[in-house]
Parts: structure tokens; sequence; C-alpha cells
């Protein structure tokens, strides 16, 4: 007679501790898949961006070239990315000219081949203001 | 047990995270696509059109001054009331042309330089217009093109400075010192030039020509090759005289442009005797500008009409 109603009990415990167990297993694999997908999207954002940069720099390289008195050329950035901010670092070494892009832990360099000499700078994302100073392409805040 | 009321609280709470994590997921994935989208798009600035508008401005004025100076204008005062009237019309029809593209695309000044067209057309000793034979052709020219000689005699067997035996030279002096092109008949190889450069006391030969070939002193060749000895003025700087010697000794026809308003003995313009000079636009200097909301472009560019023809 003491054993009555103890199955209502042990159903009870193995549904609990299956849900809990499922949907433990569900959040978790969501959180990864999360953290996964922001990398992703944050590094192909950064790609975007140092392209764009590059890109802008490399238009005013080219109007430099032509003897040009005066090149003022923005360059529109967004200001976050899908990580959060960001930071543009740009170096010039003997092996040439790079646009470093930064978010975190995830950052993405992109090359670039330049005639006209750009000084380095490191600089919070956002829009960028890209001019000729002296022969020397300067890169700031907008 | 715990109270009825609780129960599915767990459901609820877990349903809840995933669903909070369903509609992160759509976000990013949002800014997957539009990120692939911006990736897409051309970049903001580009560097062709400005220089598209460079190259059309300086193509443009150098083909109008071109024909304004072909016109053979005796006047500097119409030649260059044209000129400026055609490089206004140009800018404004080029500026229309960028107002579609959202871009201003302005002629913002323009210097024109005025310049001196020297020919003589006849076959004739290189004498002046009054039969002068050391004689002065133009003076303080900031610079010279197309300055060439087509001879059909020449006289002086070598490269003596007397004046009996003399040869015809063409001098150029600027800076302190004189670059002299010479013309004589070689006892051996014929015609031939010689050249001394400013900073050399005595002439030493060239090369040899053809009666009718050309002699182009300003790109340095003889008869279309190369004469690496001819190199115009070397040794002297701008501005310059140009002045001919002994111009008795030799005939032929010439043409040269310079950069000055000051003129030797020389018939006017309108003129059909040799030599004569007529009025020319020798170059442009002009300063163009380049806007879009997101670039600006400023360029001086100077344009000589000519000075690539060959």
């Amino acid at each position: 007679m003491n054993d009555r109603a103890v199955s209502t009990a042990v159903t009870w415990a193995l549904t609990m501790l299956i849900t809990t167990l499922l949907i433990t297993g569900l959040l978790v694999a969501t959180g990864n898949q999360i953290r996964d997908r922001t990398e992703s999207v944050t590094r192909s954002e950064l790609e975007v961006i140092g392209q764009q940069l590059v890109s802008d720099l490399s238009a005013a390289d080219r109007l430099a070239q032509s003897e040009a008195d005066t090149v003022t050329v923005q360059s529109r950035l967004p200001d976050r990315v899908a990580h959060g901010t960001y930071r543009v670092e740009i170096s010039a070494t003997v092996d040439g000219t790079s646009v470093r892009i930064a978010s975190g832990n995830t950052a993405v360099t992109v090359p670039m081949a330049n005639r006209t000499a750009v000084q380095n700078a490191s600089l919070p994302g956002g829009d960028l203001h890209i001019s000729l100073d002296g022969g020397i392409l300067e890169v700031s805040d907008a | 047990m715990a109270d009825l009321n609780d129960r599915g609280q767990m459901l609820l709470v877990g349903g809840l995270a995933v669903a909070v994590s369903i509609v992160v997921l759509i976000v990013l994935l949002n800014s997957a696509i539009y990120t692939q989208n911006v990736a897409t798009r051309g970049s903001g600035a580009q560097a062709d059109e400005p220089l598209e508008y460079r190259a059309a401005m300086e193509d443009a004025t150098a083909a109008l001054l071109d024909a304004e100076n072909e016109r053979n204008y005796t006047e500097r005062a119409a030649l260059w009331a044209n000129a400026t009237e055609a490089i206004h019309n140009v800018s404004a029809g080029l500026r229309e042309q960028w107002v579609g593209s959202v871009a201003a695309a302005a002629l913002d000044s323009r210097t024109l330089h005025n310049g001196t067209y020297v020919v003589q057309n006849d076959t004739r000793s290189l004498t002046g217009d009054t039969g002068g034979t050391n004689w002065t052709v133009v003076t303080g020219a900031e610079a010279v093109r197309s300055f060439e000689l087509n001879l059909t005699r020449v006289e002086g067997e070598t490269l003596d400075l007397d004046p009996v035996n003399g040869s015809t030279r063409i001098n150029v002096s600027g800076g302190g010192s004189t670059w002299q092109l010479y013309a004589f008949n070689d006892s051996v190889n014929g015609p031939t030039i010689a050249v001394k450069n400013g900073s050399e006391s005595t002439p030493s030969a060239a090369c040899t020509f053809d009666f009718g070939d050309r002699i182009d002193l300003t790109e340095g060749t003889v008869g279309g090759t190369d004469c690496p000895e001819l190199s115009f003025a070397k040794g002297t700087t701008a501005p310059w005289n140009v002045s001919v010697t002994y111009g008795n000794k030799t005939n032929g026809t010439y043409s040269l442009t310079a950069n000055t308003t000051q003129t030797g003995a020389l018939h006017g313009p309108g003129s059909a005797d040799s030599p004569r000079w007529e009025p020319r636009i020798y170059s442009a200097d002009l300063e163009l500008s380049y806007r879009t909301p997101d670039l600006l472009y400023e360029v001086a560019v100077g344009v000589a009409p000519g000075e690539d023809d060959e």
C-alpha cells in the first residue's frame, strides 16, 4: 500500500528532467549559433568597410597623382558593426600600405596599392575625411 | 509538490529565451544581407569623373587654341578676345554635361599667354626683313617650340668664326650664355649642323643632313631621326633672345613659335613677305575644380597646343 501514487511523482520528475535538458540544450545551441553568426557577420562588415575605405583612398590617390592642388574625399562608413564600435588603423610599411579594421577580437586587414604616400592613423569607426596635404594623403575624423 | 499555479513556468521561460535568440539571429541575418548589399554598391567617391572632366577640358582647350591660332589673326586683341570667349564656351558646355551627375565642374580661372609665330615660307636667304645678315628674330622668349629649319643651300666649309668664311648660325642666348646652331658644308660629309652648348666655347659637329630635310631644333631631330647632340638651348636659361648671324650664307625656310611679344627684324602680320610674325596664343593656364557631396578636386592645368604634336 506504501507504493501507491509513486508512479505520478516519478512521471513528474522525469518530465521535469527531460524538459530541463531539452531547454538547456536548445539555449546552449542558439547561444553558440548567435556567437558564431555575430562573428561572421562582423567579419563581413569589417571586410566591406575596409574595402570601401581602400576604394576611397585609391580614388584620392589617383586624383593626387594628377598633380592636383586640392583633393578631399569623404568616406561614408557606418558608426557600428554587429559586434559594436570598431577602429580603423592605417599603416604604411616598406611592404606597402594596409588598412586594418578591428572590432572586439575580430580584425580584417585590406592591403592597398598606392602611389601617393598615406599618413599612418588610428581612428574610431564612422565617417572619415581623406585630404591631400603636402603630397601626403591624411585620413581624419569627418 | 509545487503550487499548482507555478506549473509550466520553465516552459514559458525557456520558450521566451528561445524566441529572443531567434529574434537576435534574424537581426544578424539582416545585418549580413545589408552588408552584402553595401558590398555590391559602387564606392561613394569615384576618381574617373573628375579626371575625365580635366582631360576633356584640357583636350578641348588645346584643340580650340590650335584652331584660333590657325586663323592667322592680324591683331592680338581679336585673337585674345576670341580665344577667351571660346574657352568660356567650352567650360560652360562641359559644366552642363556634368550637372546630371550631381557634380559642379567649374573653370575657376584662366590665364592666356601671348605668343608669336615667326615664319619664312619663301625659300630665300636667312636674312631679316630688310636683308640684314646679322639680325634679331625675337627677344624675351620664355619658351620656344616647333622651331623647324628646312635648308636648300649652305655656305662655309669650316667651323671658322671668320666673317668671310663663316657659316650661318642661329643664336639662342639667355642667362648670360649662348647656344648656337651652325649650318655649314663639310668638305667630306656634305651639309652638316654643328652645335655649341651654352657652357662650351667651341662648336662641335652634330649631324649631317640632305637639302630638304627638316631640322627640328626643339625636338632635336634631323630629317625625322634623332640627333642626340641637338638639344635646344642647352646650357642657357629662359628668357631667350633668338638671333641669326651671317644669314646670307644659307637659304631655306623656317618657322618657330615663341612665348613672347617682342619681335625683331620681321615683317608684320598680314604681310605676304618673309620673314614675318603673326600673333598666337602660346599657352593657357587653367584652374579647374570638380565638386560632389563626397569629393573636392582642384587642379591647375597648363595647355600648350602643338607641343605634343610631334
